[in-house]
């Protein structure tokens, strides 16, 4: 149960670095005007908070998390029903270890592809960019996503798709030295 | 405003203007990853100099605590001085001056700054059920367990898990372990006596 402020926006989940014994467990919970995501330790907790009106942009972007989780999987599974198979005809202790194994990674394989297509989510505000662990996967981001836009919106006003790409390019051309029209600010 | 458009975190190639605020993934021109980039109006937003304290032009009027030959412009909402622009601290649209604000880091009176916290619970219930494992360290552990349970009974749980079931937990084994060890010095001693 999170404190009171907060709602929680997605579970723990282990932040994907190379040392996982060592890796905090990320959780995001939503305040009233911002994202808190709390990296937790076995005897530690950090926050960091992104407040709604200071978040500059978020990106999704898609990695291979779920092909290597499906191919290890697959592996394992075809190992332990390989095994299984030139065990059946002594049926063992070993040869119920092996079914449960296969079985076991069967469900893994089907909940991994159940979760949908793996990412990795960045937060970027004017003084840090952060990368979310727990919105792992596109769906649970694209949900998350659907909660925050309108606080953000609430937050900082809404910018027409073509005053973004207008400003995008007043952006590009004053770093090129060129110089264009302003584009009319209508948050 | 941000000093560079966005990029694809992989390959750092600038992402199409025609694939920002999309709401759907498209390939990077860099890499062929999938993206999905959406820009907020903060991402625009320019950062003007910091505002120059104000001097008193007139006497009698209200000066700044810590700057008294500046203009106040608004009390701080922690200890109520007067506080001019230098000093004016704008946490969450509340204004504080650097004394409050450094009081509040330190003693956690200010949640907002709050950065980390230890988990007393999780610590304490370490000290019961690792050193099971080699079981005579709990005659030290166990009272250890109940001093730091009972301690940080009020400090401020985590702001994920905020029952105070670990703290039970550990209370109740580390006395279960304590009687354990009464119980065998009682049987010791009454060994010793009956030889």
């Amino acid at each position: 149960m999170p404190d009171s402020n907060y709602k929680r926006l997605t579970w723990r989940r282990r932040r994907p670095i190379r040392f996982l014994g060592s890796a905090p467990r990320a959780t995001l919970l939503l305040g009233p005007d911002h994202i808190l995501k709390v990296e937790s330790t076995t005897f530690s907790e950090g926050y960091k908070r992104f407040f709604f009106r200071d978040i500059q942009s978020i990106t999704i972007k898609t990695n291979r998390r779920r092909m290597i989780w499906n191919i290890t999987l697959v592996a394992l599974s075809a190992l332990a029903l390989l095994e299984l198979f030139f065990d059946a005809p002594t049926w063992n202790a070993w040869a119920v270890i092996m079914m449960s194994m296969a079985t076991m990674t069967t469900v893994m394989l089907v909940l991994n592809n159940v979760f949908g297509t793996s990412c990795d989510v960045r937060i970027q505000t004017a003084v840090q960019s952060d990368i979310l662990p727990p919105l792992s996967r596109v769906k649970r981001t694209n949900r998350a996503l659907e909660h925050l836009r309108p606080l953000i919106i609430q937050a900082q006003g809404q910018l027409p798709a073509e005053e973004t790409v207008l400003r995008l390019r007043e952006l590009a051309s004053s770093k090129s030295g060129t110089v264009t029209p302003a584009a009319q600010p209508n948050l | 405003m941000s000093s560079q458009r966005p990029r694809c975190p992989e390959c750092r190639t600038p992402i199409r203007e025609s694939e920002i605020n999309q709401l759907r993934l498209s390939p990077c021109s860099g890499c062929s990853s999938q993206l999905q980039a959406e820009l907020f109006p903060a991402f625009f937003r320019t950062f003007g100099a910091a505002q120059a304290a104000e001097n008193v032009l007139l006497e009698g009027e209200s000066t700044c605590f810590y700057h008294p030959a500046k203009q106040a412009v608004l009390p701080c909402v922690g200890c109520g001085r007067f506080l001019c622009s230098l000093c004016d601290c704008d946490l969450g649209g509340e204004h504080f001056c650097p004394a409050c604000l450094e009081a509040g880091r330190t003693k956690r009176k200010i949640k907002n700054i709050e950065r980390q916290r230890t988990r007393y619970d999780n610590i304490a219930l370490s000290l019961v059920f690792i050193p099971i494992l080699l079981f005579y360290v709990t005659f030290i552990t166990a009272p250890i367990a109940i001093v730091l349970a009972v301690r940080h009974w009020n400090s401020p749980p985590s702001m994920v898990h905020r029952t105070k079931a670990r703290y039970v937990v550990a209370i109740t084994f580390a006395s279960l372990q304590i009687l354990g060890w009464c119980v065998l010095i009682f049987v010791l001693i009454g060994m010793f006596y009956a030889r």
